[in-house]
């Protein structure tokens, strides 16, 4: 019988007519007439219940409400003429202070991804960026004339071996940085187009990897003299992301 | 008028419209201060306050609720503000002042109804704030829990539980009250049984 009293005393307040779903009622209906604990908490209940009804806020005199009516109507008016009356709850909550906060931070954050997915040594070089150089106009920039007078250079397609007897590359190759554009010249002749060959995503290794030991000798003597010549040029990229 | 149209004519700026919901509903809300805060001026103050907050906002009421239940939302805000400051700085309470604000007939009477008033504020004191007001809403105002669960937040389960537990808390007060009461009685015929030396 105590498990039931323990269950059904939160609902004694409501008791017999209260706000109670039909088989709460029914329950406390079965239970409160055959137990004398659950009578005697409900007849104290209804005690207190009785007390605040019986004691109810005083009525205030009828100047007390004439005050209290004068007072309020100016400090009314006082707040309509003031204009403090709030706007219509029409604006969209993403108007509101932390959602503009929020755009320019969440704005930052695609510009630090995108940065991160397209930087140096990321997949956009994988494009293998092909710059064909127009016909030497008269008047081009200085980066343009010594492009020009170093002549006919072409670039090595990343994805052709390079043949071991004309490409050359500098000894400390492997220690350079993976932003570095190399543009690489061909020989006299060649057609004028020149390439740059992102070498962040050219294994030298394997490249190097299917010469003899000869043909590697020839091949990094060449990339070294055509360093020192200035026909193979370096790039770097703005920043570098380690 | 119903309430809706008098808060859509308040809405679009009508003074006299407003005027009248407060007409309605002062005693009310009156009441609700008096209960929490135990202080007829500062519930007069309070009332006041309630009712400028909610002229203020009343565009930004939507009418989702009952107006009624979103003005005891302000009034109890209103007096939860008030009783942090108060509990902040310390003001007593007067319970006599109470007494006075009502205008008992009999001289008797006037004693018993004191005495019991005094009894239940001082109960009622030492009750929770967030269960004063449900005691209040239910009991005084004649609130469903679902309404209740509107002016205080949760739900109405919550506050169904919280009216049980401040009904067997007020209880238990002023049982205390009654047996305190015996026990000073009972002293103090023993003390004037006792003879002097």
């Amino acid at each position: 019988m105590k498990w039931q009293c323990a269950l059904l005393k939160r609902w004694l307040p409501e008791y017999p007519d209260g706000d109670l779903p039909a088989w709460g009622k029914s329950w406390l209906g079965s239970h409160v007439p055959g137990c004398s604990a659950c009578r005697q908490e409900l007849a104290e209940l209804r005690q207190v219940i009785a007390a605040i009804e019986a004691t109810p806020v005083a009525e205030p005199a009828p100047e007390f409400w004439g005050e209290f009516s004068r007072d309020l109507h100016l400090k009314l008016v006082q707040a309509a003429q003031e204009g403090q009356a709030a706007p219509e709850a029409t604006s969209s909550r993403w108007f509101r202070l932390p959602y503009l906060l929020g755009a320019p931070a969440m704005a930052v954050l695609l510009l630090y991804v995108a940065v991160q997915f397209t930087g140096p040594g990321a997949p956009i070089q994988e494009q293998a960026v092909v710059m064909h150089l127009p016909a030497p106009p008269p008047a081009q920039d200085q980066a343009l004339v010594k492009r020009e007078s170093a002549a006919k250079r072409a670039a090595v397609s990343r994805k052709a071996p390079a043949p071991a007897a004309e490409v050359a590359a500098a000894p400390a190759l492997p220690m350079e940085p993976m932003e570095q554009i190399v543009t690489v010249a061909l020989e006299d002749g060649a057609p004028l187009p020149v390439e740059e060959v992102d070498l962040s995503s050219w294994d030298l290794d394997a490249e190097l990897a299917g010469m003899t030991d000869q043909e590697k000798h020839v091949f990094l003597n060449k990339m070294h003299q055509r360093k020192k010549d200035g026909s193979c040029v370096e790039g770097f990229s703005f920043c570098s992301w380690g | 008028m119903t309430d809706a149209q008098l808060v859509s004519r308040s809405q679009a700026g009508d003074l006299p419209a407003f005027e009248e919901l407060v007409q309605k509903y002062q005693r009310e809300v009156y009441g609700l201060a008096c209960r929490m805060v135990s202080d007829v001026e500062e519930a007069k103050d309070l009332a006041q306050q309630a009712f400028l907050q909610a002229f203020v906002h009343i565009r930004s009421f939507r009418q989702d609720a009952q107006f009624r239940t979103w003005l005891f939302r302000i009034a109890i805000n209103q007096c939860y503000n008030f009783l942090k400051s108060r509990r902040k700085f310390g003001d007593p309470i007067d319970c006599d002042e109470l007494n006075l604000a009502g205008a008992e007939p009999s001289p008797e009477a006037d004693l018993l109804a004191q005495d019991q008033r005094r009894r239940l504020y001082e109960a009622l004191e030492r009750l929770p704030a967030k269960q004063r007001a449900v005691i209040t809403l239910k009991v005084e105002q004649g609130l469903s829990y679902q309404e209740i669960s509107q002016v205080l937040g949760g739900t109405a389960g919550a506050a169904r539980v919280n009216y049980c537990q401040a009904l067997k808390t007020l209880k238990k007060h002023i049982q205390t009250e009654d047996d305190h009461e015996v026990a000073m009685r009972s002293s103090k015929t023993v003390a004037a049984r006792v003879p002097r030396r």
